[in-house]
C-alpha cells in the first residue's frame, strides 16, 4: 500500500482583514497519513479544524485565498502531500522583503480533478441552473469531448441512485430537487470527475437515517470498485464505525487519536474529553462499569453477552397517557402545493398541553408542511385543524396563529432580524404590542431560559451557531405561545451543542411548555419525546409512545426509521428473557442497572 | 449542428412538461421556449418600437394595438404561462392600465372641432366663501367619526356620501358671504378622439408589458450563458453571470423563508401603515445579507474545488448553446418587415381597414 495523503505538522491561521488582532491558529500541527484506497473517518467537535484540514488537503487552503502581503510565515507551517506530490509547503527563508523573510509558498496548488470535496451545504455547492449542467460542469472545465461528458454524467447519476432523472436532467432546476437529492448530486458531480481522493465533509447532515446510509454505501462501493481513497468527516458513530477503516479524532486544531474503526469508539475517555459522540451502549456500560473482555463494549452483540440478563420487568418506567387538555386537533389534513404536488394526503393527530411530541418521517414526508400549516403560513387544502377549539381554515383565526404557535425555523440565520440580542427578542413582542415595561421583563426571562442573559447587547451575527439557535428559541419563547414548534434543531450540530439543545428542550418541558419537535435525531426522540407521530408520503402511519415505536421492529420497518441503540439493546435482551424491561434511553438503562446492582 | 439536432430529438421524449424559467415555468416544447433568446429579445424591442408608433396621438392605430396584444396573449398561452399571468399579474396590471386610460381620457387637450361625448363641469371659475348644509353635514360627520372611531379615511368618505344623499333629498340651502373669481372654469371633457387615443395607448402599453413578460417567462438562465458563449464573451465573464443568476435564485429562496420567519414573529398580527410596512421590509435586510455573506465564501470554495480558476478558457460546450435556426431568422425577418412597413411606409392597420377618425 502506498501513502495517498500525508499531512505533516500543518499549522494554519486564517487571514483577518479588519483592525482586529490576529486570528488564533486554527490548525496547530496536524499530522495524518492516509493509505491509498483507505476509507478514513474524521470525528471531532465543531470548530475543531476538520473542515479546514480537508480544505488544506485539496489545496483550497492556502492556494485559493489571498494572504495579506504574501506573509506566508505568519499563516502557514508544515506541508501537505497527495499521491507523492507536494500540494502545499512553505519555504520559511523565501520571499525576503526589507530584510525579513515572509515565506515562499510551494506546491502544485488546488488538486482538481485528482481530489474532490463534497461540502456540508448542498445548496451552495449547486453552481449551475440544471442538474445536467451541474454534474457536467467539472467535466466541461476538463475539456473532455461531449460524448465522454454524456457518458460520465449518466454513469455518475446512476451511481448515486438518481439514474431515473437522466432523461430530464437538462430541465431539472436545483429548486426541483429535495435536500437529500441535492446532496447526492453534489457527490455525483465529483464522481463524474473520477477523483482518486474523495473528501466528504459531513455530507449527510440533512438526510434521514436511511438516506444517510444509502449515500455512504454508494461511496464505499466506489472505493471497493475503483480503489478511491475516501475521507469522511461525520458526527454519527454508527456511520463512522460501519464504513471506515480508521478514524481520527481532531480537536482544537490537533489530532488527538488515530485508531482502527473497531477500536476507536472503545476509547471512551478520550472521546468524552473532546466532546464527541460515543455509542449509547458504551456510555451505558461505562456509567454502569460493565466491560466486555476488558474493553468498553460498542455493539449490541457485545453488550448482550456482558450485560445482566435478568433485569426485573418492573424496572420499565410507565408511559402515562397525556393528561393535559387538547390544544391542537388535526383531522384528515391535506395540502396541495400550487404546482399540484400533494404534500399531505390525510394527517391526523392531537397535541396535549404540556407534552413534547415528535413529528418524524423521511425526507419529503410532509413534516415541515404540517408545521407551516399549524403556524398559519400555509392554508390547509382540506381537513380540519382546531387550535384551542378554533378552526384555522378561517382566515381571521389563521392570521392570529403566530400568537399561539411559535415556529423556530431550522436555520437561525433566516430568523435573526436585528443587530442586538435584546432587540431580537423584543422584535416579536413589538408586533404583539406588548407594553414597554412588560417587554423588558419578558425579554430577560426568555434570555435566561436559554442561557443568553449575560450578553443582551451582543450582535447576534457574531454569536456561534449554537447560540444563534438558542436566541431563535428565546425570541419565540418570549412571545409566550401555547405551542412551540422546533424544526430540525440538531442538524449539523456537534455532540455538545446537541446536548445543550436537549437540555433546553427538557427545561422548556419542565416549565410546562407544549413542544412539537421535527427531527431526524432518534436519540433526541427517545430521550425527551413522550409521544411520536410518524409521517410517510404525506400520511400519518404511526401514532404512539416512543417506546412502542422503537421496540417493535415492524414499526421500524414500516416507518423507515432507525431505532436508537439503547432501546435496540433492550429488544435484543428480550430475546433471551421475555420479561426483560424495554428500556428506552441511556438514562433509563443507567437507572435500571443501578437498581439492579443495589438489589 | 448535427449533435444539437440529435439532442433536440431527445428532448421530445422526456417526461417533464414544464421547466423553470426566470419567472415561473414554461412548457418545454412550446414554440416560444424553442426560440433563441436573442430572437426573443430583438422581437420584444421590435414590437415595442412598433407600439410607440401605433400610439401616436395624431394617428393612433387601435386595431394594430389590439392585434399585438392578442399576439402576446397567444404567445403566453402557447407557452403555457397565461395561467400564471392571470394568476399573479393581472390583478396589478388591470387597475394600473385602467388608471392610465382614465388619465388619458381626461387630461388630453381637446381640439375645437372635436366630437365631444361628455362634458362635466367641476369648477365654475369663482370661489365662494359661505356656509351651506352640505358643508355642515360633511364637517360634522368627519369630526364625529374622528371622535368616536379615531379614523379619518372613512369619516371623509362617509361625510361626502351623507352630504350628497341629504342635499339630494332636501336641497342645499346655503348662505354666501363673499364670492370672487379665481383661475378659469374647469370641466372634464371626454372627446371621441381622446377615447380612441386612451384605448390605443392602454392596449399598446399592455402589449408591451405582456411581450416583456413573455420574454422573462419563457427564457431560462442557461440560455443566457449559452448566448454569451456564442457571442464569444470570455468564459470568466459568462461564468460570473451564471453564478450571479444562481446566487440570485438562492437569495429568492432565502427571501421566502425569511418572510415566513417574519410572519412567525407576528409581523402581520396588527394593521400597519405604509412606513411600518417599509420598516418590516428593511428588517429583512439583516438575515438576507447575513445568509448571503455566509454563503458567498462557501460558493467560492466550491467553485475552486470543481477546478475553476480565473485562467479557465473555452471549456467544452455541453447542451448550453442553442443554434440559430431557420425559425429564428423567419421571426426576425417578420419583425424587420413590420418595422419597415410601420416606420417607412406608414402602415396603419386601422386606416387600412377603412376606419377613420
Amino acid at each position: 500500500m502506498s501513502t495517498m495523503v500525508k499531512v505533516e505538522n500543518l499549522h494554519w491561521r486564517y487571514p483577518s482583514f479588519g483592525e482586529l488582532a490576529d486570528n488564533p491558529w486554527t490548525l496547530k500541527g496536524i499530522d495524518l497519513e492516509i493509505e491509498r484506497g483507505e476509507f478514513f473517518g474524521i470525528a471531532g467537535p465543531s470548530g475543531a479544524g476538520k473542515t479546514t484540514t480537508c480544505k488544506a488537503i485539496v489545496g483550497v487552503i492556502p492556494h485559493g485565498l489571498k494572504i495579506p502581503f504574501r506573509f506566508y510565515n505568519h499563516h502557514l507551517q508544515g506541508s501537505v502531500w497527495v499521491d507523492g506530490e507536494l500540494v502545499t509547503g512553505v519555504d520559511p527563508e523565501g520571499n525576503v522583503v526589507d530584510g525579513q523573510a515572509r515565506g515562499k509558498l510551494l506546491g502544485k496548488g488546488i488538486i482538481s480533478p485528482q481530489a474532490g470535496m463534497v461540502m456540508q451545504d448542498p445548496e451552495t455547492q449547486f453552481l449551475k441552473m440544471s442538474l445536467l449542467h451541474e454534474v457536467a460542469f467539472g467535466l466541461q472545465l476538463l475539456k473532455l469531448p461531449q460524448d465522454e461528458i454524456e457518458v460520465r454524467v449518466r454513469e455518475a447519476l446512476e451511481m448515486v441512485g438518481l439514474g431515473f432523472l437522466i432523461s430530464d436532467a437538462e430541465y431539472i432546476h436545483p429548486n426541483d430537487l429535495s435536500g437529500g437529492q441535492k446532496q447526492r448530486v453534489a457527490i455525483a458531480s465529483f464522481l463524474a470527475m473520477r477523483p482518486e481522493l474523495l473528501i466528504l465533509d459531513e455530507p449527510t447532515s440533512d438526510l434521514d437515517p436511511r438516506g444517510k446510509s444509502e449515500v455512504i454505501e454508494t461511496v464505499r462501493m466506489l472505493r471497493d470498485r475503483h480503489n478511491v481513497t475516501v475521507i469522511l468527516v461525520e458526527q454519527d458513530p454508527e456511520i463512522l464505525h460501519r464504513f471506515c477503516d480508521r478514524i481520527a479524532l481532531i480537536d482544537d486544531g490537533k489530532v488527538h487519536l488515530v485508531e482502527r474503526a473497531s477500536e476507536f469508539y472503545r476509547r471512551v475517555d478520550v472521546l468524552e474529553g473532546c466532546g464527541v459522540y460515543k455509542f449509547e451502549v458504551s456510555e451505558i456500560a461505562s456509567r454502569a462499569d460493565i466491560q466486555h473482555g476488558g474493553v468498553v463494549p460498542i455493539s449490541i452483540e457485545e453488550c448482550a453477552t456482558c450485560f445482566p440478563k435478568y433485569l426485573d420487568g418492573t424496572l420499565q418506567p410507565e408511559d402515562p397517557d397525556p393528561q393535559g387538555e387538547v390544544l391542537l386537533e388535526v383531522r384528515d389534513l391535506e395540502y396541495v402545493y400550487e404546482d399540484g404536488t400533494q404534500a399531505l394526503q390525510g394527517v391526523s393527530f392531537e397535541l396535549h398541553k404540556g407534552e413534547v411530541l415528535a413529528l418524524l418521517g423521511t425526507n419529503g414526508s410532509g413534516k415541515t408542511t404540517v408545521a407551516k400549516i399549524l403556524n398559519g403560513i400555509y392554508r390547509p387544502s382540506a381537513g380540519v385543524v382546531r387550535m384551542l377549539g378554533r378552526d384555522i381554515t378561517r382566515r381571521s383565526v389563521r392570521r392570529q396563529l403566530p400568537k399561539h404557535v411559535g415556529y423556530v425555523f431550522q436555520n437561525p440565520d433566516h430568523q435573526i432580524f436585528t443587530r442586538k440580542v435584546r432587540e431580537e427578542v423584543a422584535y416579536g413582542l413589538r408586533n404583539l404590542e406588548v407594553p414597554e415595561n412588560e417587554m423588558e421583563e419578558r425579554v430577560l426571562q426568555a434570555l435566561e431560559a436559554v442561557g443568553l442573559a449575560d450578553q443582551p447587547d451582543e450582535d447576534p451575527l457574531f454569536l456561534g451557531k449554537g447560540q444563534r439557535q438558542r436566541l431563535a428559541v428565546a425570541s419565540i419563547l418570549a412571545m409566550q405561545p401555547e405551542i412551540i414548534i422546533v424544526d430540525e434543531p440538531t442538524t449539523g450540530q456537534d455532540y455538545r451543542m446537541v446536548c445543550g439543545i436537549m437540555e433546553l428542550l427538557e427545561d422548556l418541558h419542565r416549565q410546562g411548555n407544549t413542544v412539537l419537535i421535527i427531527t431526524h435525531n432518534m436519540t433526541l426522540v427517545a430521550n425527551y419525546c413522550q409521544r411520536v407521530v410518524v409521517l410517510l408520503d404525506g400520511r400519518d402511519i404511526f401514532t404512539g409512545t416512543s417506546r412502542e415505536l422503537f421496540s417493535n421492529p415492524d414499526n421500524i420497518t414500516a416507518t423507515q426509521l432507525r431505532a436508537p441503540q439503547a432501546i435496540s439493546l433492550s429488544v435484543a435482551m428480550r430475546e433471551g428473557n421475555e420479561k426483560f424491561p424495554l428500556l428506552l434511553n441511556t438514562m433509563e438503562w443507567v437507572r435500571a442497572l443501578e437498581e439492579h446492582s443495589r438489589a | 449542428m448535427a449533435r444539437s439536432e440529435g439532442a433536440g430529438v431527445e428532448t421530445q421524449s422526456h417526461g417533464r412538461e414544464f421547466v423553470r424559467s426566470f419567472l415561473f415555468s414554461v412548457k418545454i416544447d412550446s414554440p416560444l421556449a424553442r426560440l433563441h433568446v436573442v430572437t426573443k429579445l430583438l422581437a420584444v424591442l421590435a414590437v415595442s418600437l412598433v407600439i410607440v408608433r401605433f400610439i401616436r396621438t395624431d394617428a393612433p392605430d387601435p386595431v394594430g394595438a389590439i392585434l399585438l396584444i392578442a399576439l402576446a396573449f397567444l404567445g403566453l398561452y402557447l407557452s403555457g404561462v397565461l395561467r400564471w399571468v392571470f394568476h399573479s399579474y393581472l390583478l396589478v396590471l388591470f387597475p394600473a392600465l385602467l388608471g392610465m386610460a382614465v388619465m388619458w381620457v381626461i387630461f388630453n387637450p381637446v381640439g375645437p372641432d372635436e366630437n365631444v361625448l361628455l362634458r362635466i363641469p367641476v369648477y365654475s371659475g369663482t370661489i365662494s366663501l359661505g356656509i351651506s348644509l352640505r358643508l355642515v353635514i360633511f364637517v360634522a360627520f368627519v369630526v364625529g367619526w374622528y371622535v368616536v372611531r379615531k379614523g379619518v379615511f372613512w369619516g371623509i368618505f362617509g361625510g361626502l356620501a351623507l352630504a350628497a344623499v341629504v342635499t339630494a333629498l332636501v336641497g342645499n340651502p346655503s348662505l354666501t358671504l363673499a364670492e370672487f373669481s379665481f383661475f378659469h372654469p374647469l370641466a372634464i371633457t371626454v372627446s371621441e378622439n381622446n377615447l380612441v387615443i386612451a384605448v390605443t395607448k392602454t392596449l399598446g402599453y399592455g402589449a408591451m408589458i405582456f411581450v416583456s413578460l413573455m420574454l422573462v417567462m419563457t427564457s431560462r438562465d442557461i440560455e443566457v450563458t449559452g448566448t454569451m458563449m456564442q457571442l464569444r464573451v470570455p468564459y470568466v465573464v459568462s461564468f460570473f453571470v451564471s453564478t450571479m443568476l444562481r446566487s440570485l435564485s438562492m437569495a429568492l429562496t432565502d427571501y421566502s423563508t425569511i418572510r415566513q420567519a417574519q410572519i412567525a414573529r407576528g409581523i402581520s398580527l396588527k394593521k400597519k401603515n405604509m412606513l411600518q410596512v417599509i420598516a418590516d421590509l428593511a428588517y429583512m435586510a439583516v438575515p438576507l445579507i447575513a445568509t448571503m455573506l455566509r454563503r458567498s465564501s462557501e460558493v467560492g470554495d466550491a467553485v475552486l474545488i470543481r477546478g475553476f480558476s480565473m485562467q479557465t478558457k473555452n471549456p467544452t460546450e455541453f447542451h448550453e448553446i442553442r443554434p440559430f435556426t431557420l425559425v429564428d431568422w423567419i421571426v426576425l425577418g417578420v419583425c424587420a418587415l413590420f418595422i419597415i412597413s410601420v416606420f417607412a411606409w406608414g402602415l396603419n392597420i386601422t386606416q387600412m381597414m377603412g376606419m377613420t377618425l
